[in-house]
C-alpha cells in the first residue's frame, strides 16, 4: 500500500470585521427641535466575541451643502453605551457610527442613518374681546374689539422651534363699511384693535409663519350691531301709570330718583373701579307744572334725583316729573317718538326697556 | 309670622359656595345668602368660616367645608390677596381645609378656595374680610335698600371705617308682610287712590306707597309693626280717609270709605267780595276733603267724612297777587251740612311795577320775575268762631316787551328775585317796601361765575361734578346749577349776585364735598378739596331661610341730617346676583395719634 507524502493543514482563523448595527432607542416616527437623539450598537454583529469599540459621529447636513460635514457631537463607547444627539436645529442628522473589535478590525455602518427634523408651525389663535350686548354674541357698533394673538406654544415671536414668527392680518369688512371711516389698528406686536362703522359681519384673519414654511391661519367672525338704548330700571318711587304721589308741605321735599339704568357701556350706578371703556348715562328732566299741558325741560339740570319742594306750590297742585335717559351713542340720536303725554315711552315697542317715566305728584 | 327688624351679622363670616365670575371687586360674602347654581347637580360645593374681622397683625383663620357628594382624597387650593396683592399664609391641617394668614396692612382681604374632592371639582368659594386701619375713624349713613321683591324697603345704619377699603356686615332684610288690600266707596264700589302707609314708629324710614287700580285693589310690602293708613282718590272724586293705627296684616283688607257730607262756604276778599277761582280743601278730622274752585260768588262745597275742622288750604286765582293760605293745626269747630265755612282775605293788592334793566341799562323782555313774602296774618276762617290764617305769598310775572313787569300784589314787604329769560343775568331783592307808585326800575346784574377746583391731596380730579343748589329766597323751585370739572379740576357755575348756595363737589367716582356760601361773588369758591374715596363692600340677604338680596339698590345717606341735605345720595350701587354690591365711599381717615 502506498502512502503518500504526509503533512499538516495549518488552518489560519481570519478575525472578521465587525458588521455595526445601530438601534435607535427613542424612534417615535417624528423628531423636532428639543428632542433627543438616542442610539446604541447593540445591533451590531461580530463573528467572535470580541470587546468591540464604538465611535460615533453625528454630523449636520447643512442647508444648501453638498454633504453632511459639521460634525456636531462624536462618542466613543461600548455597544451598550447610548449615543445621545441633542436636536438644535432643522437641518438633518446623519450618523455614523464605527466598530473595532480588539485585533483592530473595523468597520462603518453599511448605510448612513439619516434622521430628518421635522418643522413645527406656529400655533395661535385670536382672541377677540370687547362690549357685547348683554345675552348675545353680538358687539357695538362703534366701540373697539381687541384682537389679540394667543400664542399656544412658544412666545409671541418665536415659535416653539425658536423660530422667528411674522405675522398677516387681513379684514374682511361688510360692503358698505368706508375705510376712512373704521379703524384697524395695530397695538404693538400683539395684536389690533378694530373700531367698526357699520353693523354686519366681519371678518379678521391671522396668517402665522415661520421661515421653513410653518403656517398657521386664524379667522373670526365678529358679528356687530347697533348699541341698545340704556333702560330706566329702578325708581324711587315707582311710577305710576295714572296715580299721583302725594307729597305734603308737612313733610318738607321730597326726592324722585333714578336708582338704576341698565345699559352695557353706560350703567348707572357706574362701575366703582374706574374703566375708560365705561361712560355714564345721563339725564334729562321735565315738570309739567300745574294747570299747564305740556312739559317744560329743566335746563341745566343733569342730576339723577329731583327733588320737589310743596312750598313751591299750591295745596291741590297735580305736577308730573319726568326724566329721560340717554346713554353714549355714536351715530344719529335717538328720539323718543311718544306723544308728550305718555308718562312712560321706550324707543323699541314691547321691550320693557323704558327711556322715559314720569311721576304723577299731587301737593298738599 | 313675627319678624322683626333688620339682623346684621358681623362676625364670623360665612361665604356661600359660588364665586363671583369677575374676580376681585365685588365678592364680599358673607353669612347669608345662597348662590343660584348652587343646586342638586354640584358633586360638593364650598363654603368658607371666618374667625372674624381683626386689626392689622392679627392673625385671620379660615375654614372651608365641603359639602356635597363627591368622595375621595381632598385637595385645597388657597388664594388670599389684598387690592390683588397675593399674601402669604399658613396650611393649619392636612388635608389643608384650614388655614391663617397675618394682614400686614388695614383692606378687605379675599380669600379664594378651591377644592378636588377624589374626581370632582368643587365650586369655590370667595369670602373678603376686612381689616380696619389702626386709629380707623368711623363715618356713620344710613343706608336705604330697596330690594328687588321679597322685602319691603328699609333703612339701616352702617359704619364705614377710615383707612382702607372696609368690609360691611351682611344686611339681611326683614320680609315683612305682603298687605293686599280693596277699597270701596260707601256704595260698595272700588276706588283708584293713593294708598300710603306711614309707620307709627317715628324714627321709622320713609313712607310704604301703593297705588289701587279701577277695582280698588291694591297691594304693599310693609315691615312688621302699626300703620296709620292713608287713602286719597284720585281726580278728588271722594275725600281722602286715615285708617289709623293698623298692624301690618290689617293693611291687607277691604278698607272702607265712610259715608261722605258736603260741607259749603264761600270765600272773600279783604273787602269782602266772593272770590271767584280760588281752590280750596279743607282737612277735616285730619283728613283732606275733595277739592273745589270757588264759583263767581265765592262759594264752594267739598266732601268730607268727619264733623271738626282741622285745616285748610286756599290757592287764590292765578296772578291774582294774593297769597296761599294754609293752615294744618286750627281748632277743630264742628263743621256739619249746615256749616258756611267763611274765608277771608286780610288785605287789599296793590299794584306793583317794575322796569327791569340789564346791566348796561338796557330793558330786559321777558324777564322772569318772583315775589315772594311769608305772612303771619293774611286771612281768617269763621265757622262760628274766627280764627287766624298765615300764608304765602308767590306771585310769578314776566316782563312785557318794554322790560316792565306789572302784578297786583298783598304784601307791602318782600322779596324779589328776578332772572332774565337767558339766564345770564339776575337780582336778589331782599324786603322790598313795594308801593303802588312810583314805579320802581330794577338793574340786574351779571350771573357770577364762580370758579371752583377740586382736587384730592393737591392733585386735580377731572369729571368732578358740581352742584350749585340755591337756598333761601332762591328756594324753592329754583333748579341746582350743576357743571363739571375739566382735567385741570377747575370749573365755573354761574350763580345769582347775593345769592345763597349750597355747593356740593362730587369725585367721579364717589365722596363728596359740601361747601355753603351765602353771598355769591367771584371768588368766594377757594379750591374744594375732596376726601380721598375707599371701597365699600357688602351684601344683601333677605328672610329666613335666607335668600339672596339679587338686584336690591342700595343707596347711602347722611345718617343725622335734616332737610334737602338728608336727601342727598353719597354713595349708590345696585345688588349683583349674588346680592353682594362695592360702592366708592369718602374715606373717614384715620385718626393720626
Amino acid at each position: 500500500m502506498a502512502i503518500g507524502a504526509g503533512g499538516c493543514f495549518f488552518t489560519e482563523v481570519v478575525n472578521e470585521a465587525p458588521v455595526a448595527g445601530i438601534r435607535v432607542l427613542n424612534d417615535d416616527g417624528q423628531h423636532f427641535i428639543g428632542d433627543t437623539l438616542k442610539f446604541d450598537a447593540t445591533k451590531t454583529v461580530d463573528d467572535v466575541t470580541n470587546r468591540l469599540t464604538c465611535e460615533w459621529q453625528a454630523r449636520i447636513c447643512d442647508t444648501g451643502a453638498t454633504g453632511c460635514t459639521t460634525i456636531v457631537d462624536t462618542m466613543i463607547g461600548t455597544v451598550t453605551d447610548a449615543f445621545e444627539v441633542p436636536v438644535v436645529g432643522h437641518e438633518r442628522i446623519e450618523i455614523q457610527l464605527r466598530v473595532t473589535d480588539e485585533l483592530g478590525a473595523t468597520r462603518l455602518q453599511p448605510d448612513l442613518l439619516s434622521v430628518d427634523i421635522q418643522n413645527r408651525p406656529p400655533d395661535v389663535k385670536l382672541q377677540d374681546t370687547g362690549s357685547k350686548e348683554g345675552g348675545t354674541d353680538s358687539y357695538i357698533l362703534h366701540r373697539p374689539i381687541n384682537l389679540v394673538i394667543d400664542v399656544q406654544g412658544g412666545e409671541l415671536l418665536k415659535d416653539i422651534d425658536g423660530d422667528d414668527v411674522t405675522y398677516t392680518w387681513n379684514l374682511f369688512a361688510p360692503p358698505n363699511s368706508d375705510v376712512n371711516v373704521r379703524s384697524f389698528e395695530e397695538v404693538g406686536d400683539e395684536g389690533y384693535i378694530l373700531t367698526p362703522d357699520v353693523s354686519g359681519t366681519w371678518e379678521v384673519e391671522l396668517i402665522a409663519e415661520d421661515a421653513f414654511g410653518g403656517r398657521d391661519e386664524e379667522r373670526v367672525t365678529l358679528f356687530v350691531g347697533p348699541d341698545s338704548p340704556p333702560c330706566l330700571e329702578a325708581l324711587d318711587p315707582v311710577p305710576d301709570p295714572i296715580g299721583y304721589y302725594l307729597v305734603e308741605s308737612t313733610d318738607g321735599p321730597r326726592s324722585f330718583s333714578v336708582l338704576s339704568v341698565r345699559d352695557v357701556l353706560d350703567p348707572f350706578p357706574g362701575p366703582v373701579v374706574e374703566d375708560p371703556a365705561f361712560g355714564e348715562s345721563t339725564f334729562r328732566w321735565f315738570l309739567r307744572e300745574p294747570g299747564k299741558s305740556a312739559f317744560t325741560e329743566i335746563t341745566n339740570y343733569t342730576a339723577e334725583s329731583y327733588t320737589v319742594d310743596p312750598l313751591s306750590y299750591d295745596p291741590g297742585d297735580l305736577l308730573e316729573l319726568r326724566v329721560e335717559v340717554a346713554d353714549r351713542v355714536s351715530g344719529p340720536t335717538r328720539e323718543l317718538g311718544c306723544a308728550d303725554s305718555a308718562r312712560a315711552c321706550e324707543l323699541v315697542a314691547g321691550s320693557q326697556c323704558y327711556q322715559r317715566q314720569t311721576w304723577g305728584v299731587h301737593i298738599q | 309670622m313675627k319678624r322683626t327688624g333688620i339682623y346684621l351679622l358681623s362676625l364670623a363670616l360665612v361665604a356661600s359656595c359660588g364665586a363671583d365670575g369677575d374676580g376681585y371687586g365685588n365678592t364680599v360674602d358673607g353669612g347669608a345668602g345662597n348662590d343660584s347654581d348652587a343646586g342638586a347637580n354640584i358633586p360638593c360645593s364650598l363654603s368658607l368660616v371666618s374667625s372674624g374681622n381683626t386689626g392689622v397683625g392679627q392673625p385671620i383663620e379660615m375654614t372651608a367645608i365641603v359639602d356635597g357628594d363627591a368622595f375621595g382624597v381632598q385637595d385645597f387650593t388657597w388664594t388670599v390677596d389684598v387690592g390683588g396683592a397675593i399674601q402669604n399664609y399658613t396650611v393649619l391641617a392636612d388635608p389643608a381645609d384650614r388655614i391663617s394668614f397675618v394682614p400686614q396692612e388695614a383692606g378687605a382681604y379675599r380669600v379664594l378656595v378651591e377644592a378636588v374632592v377624589g374626581s370632582d371639582s368643587c365650586t369655590p368659594s370667595t369670602l373678603t374680610v376686612g381689616v380696619v386701619a389702626t386709629g380707623a375713624r368711623i363715618a356713620s349713613y344710613r343706608m336705604r335698600v330697596v330690594a328687588a321683591s321679597g322685602a319691603p324697603m328699609q333703612d339701616v345704619p352702617i359704619d364705614v371705617y377710615g383707612g382702607a377699603d372696609s368690609v360691611l356686615p351682611v344686611t339681611v332684610l326683614a320680609p315683612g308682610d305682603v298687605a293686599s288690600g280693596r277699597i270701596l266707596d260707601s256704595n260698595g264700589v272700588g276706588v283708584a287712590a293713593y294708598v300710603r302707609a306711614r309707620l307709627r314708629d317715628s324714627t321709622a324710614p320713609a313712607d310704604y306707597e301703593s297705588f289701587s287700580d279701577s277695582a280698588g285693589d291694591f297691594s304693599m310690602r310693609l315691615p312688621e309693626g302699626r300703620f296709620d293708613i292713608l287713602v286719597v282718590p284720585q281726580n278728588s272724586l271722594a275725600p281722602a280717609a286715615i285708617f289709623a293705627d293698623r298692624a301690618s296684616e290689617e293693611v291687607g283688607t277691604t278698607l272702607n270709605l265712610a259715608v261722605p257730607t258736603t260741607l259749603s262756604g264761600q270765600v272773600l276778599d279783604s273787602g269782602g267780595t266772593g272770590l271767584a277761582g280760588a281752590r280750596v280743601s279743607l282737612l277735616v278730622d285730619g283728613a283732606r276733603t275733595t277739592e273745589a274752585t270757588t264759583a263767581a260768588d265765592g262759594t264752594f262745597s267739598v266732601s268730607a267724612t268727619g264733623a271738626s275742622l282741622t285745616g285748610l288750604s286756599v290757592a287764590p286765582p292765578p296772578s291774582s297777587g294774593m297769597p296761599s293760605l294754609r293752615a294744618e293745626s286750627l281748632s277743630g269747630q264742628s263743621v256739619t251740612a249746615a256749616s258756611n265755612v267763611l274765608i277771608r282775605f286780610s288785605n287789599p293788592s296793590i299794584a306793583a311795577a317794575v322796569d327791569i334793566t340789564d346791566s348796561t341799562g338796557a330793558a330786559v323782555a321777558n324777564a322772569q320775575v318772583e315775589w315772594r313774602a311769608d305772612l303771619a296774618s293774611a286771612g281768617t276762617v269763621n265757622v262760628g268762631a274766627v280764627e287766624a290764617l298765615s300764608g304765602t305769598l308767590r306771585v310769578a310775572a314776566t316782563a312785557d316787551g318794554t322790560g316792565r313787569v306789572q302784578s297786583p300784589l298783598v304784601a307791602r314787604t318782600s322779596n324779589l328775585v328776578v332772572r332774565t329769560s337767558a339766564g345770564n343775568e339776575g337780582r336778589i331783592l331782599r324786603d322790598v317796601p313795594w308801593a303802588t307808585s312810583p314805579i320802581s326800575t330794577l338793574s340786574l346784574q351779571t350771573l357770577v361765575s364762580v370758579p371752583v377746583q377740586a382736587d384730592v391731596l393737591g392733585s386735580a380730579i377731572g369729571g368732578a361734578k358740581i352742584e350749585a343748589t340755591p337756598m333761601g329766597e332762591l328756594a324753592p323751585q329754583s333748579t341746582p346749577t350743576v357743571a363739571t370739572t375739566a382735567a385741570d379740576g377747575s370749573a365755573s357755575v354761574g350763580l345769582i349776585p347775593g345769592g345763597a348756595y349750597l355747593i356740593s363737589v362730587a369725585h367721579p367716582t364717589g365722596g363728596q364735598h359740601a361747601q355753603f356760601i351765602t353771598n355769591a361773588q367771584a371768588g368766594s369758591v377757594g379750591p374744594v378739596s375732596l376726601p380721598g374715596t375707599i371701597l365699600a363692600e357688602g351684601q344683601i340677604s333677605i328672610g329666613s331661610p335666607l335668600e339672596t338680596g339679587a338686584g336690591a339698590q342700595v343707596r347711602l345717606f347722611c345718617d343725622d341730617c335734616t332737610g334737602a341735605d338728608r336727601e342727598r345720595v353719597h354713595a349708590s350701587a345696585v345688588a349683583d346676583s349674588t346680592g353682594r354690591f362695592t360702592f366708592r365711599v369718602a374715606d373717614p381717615g384715620v385718626d393720626p395719634n
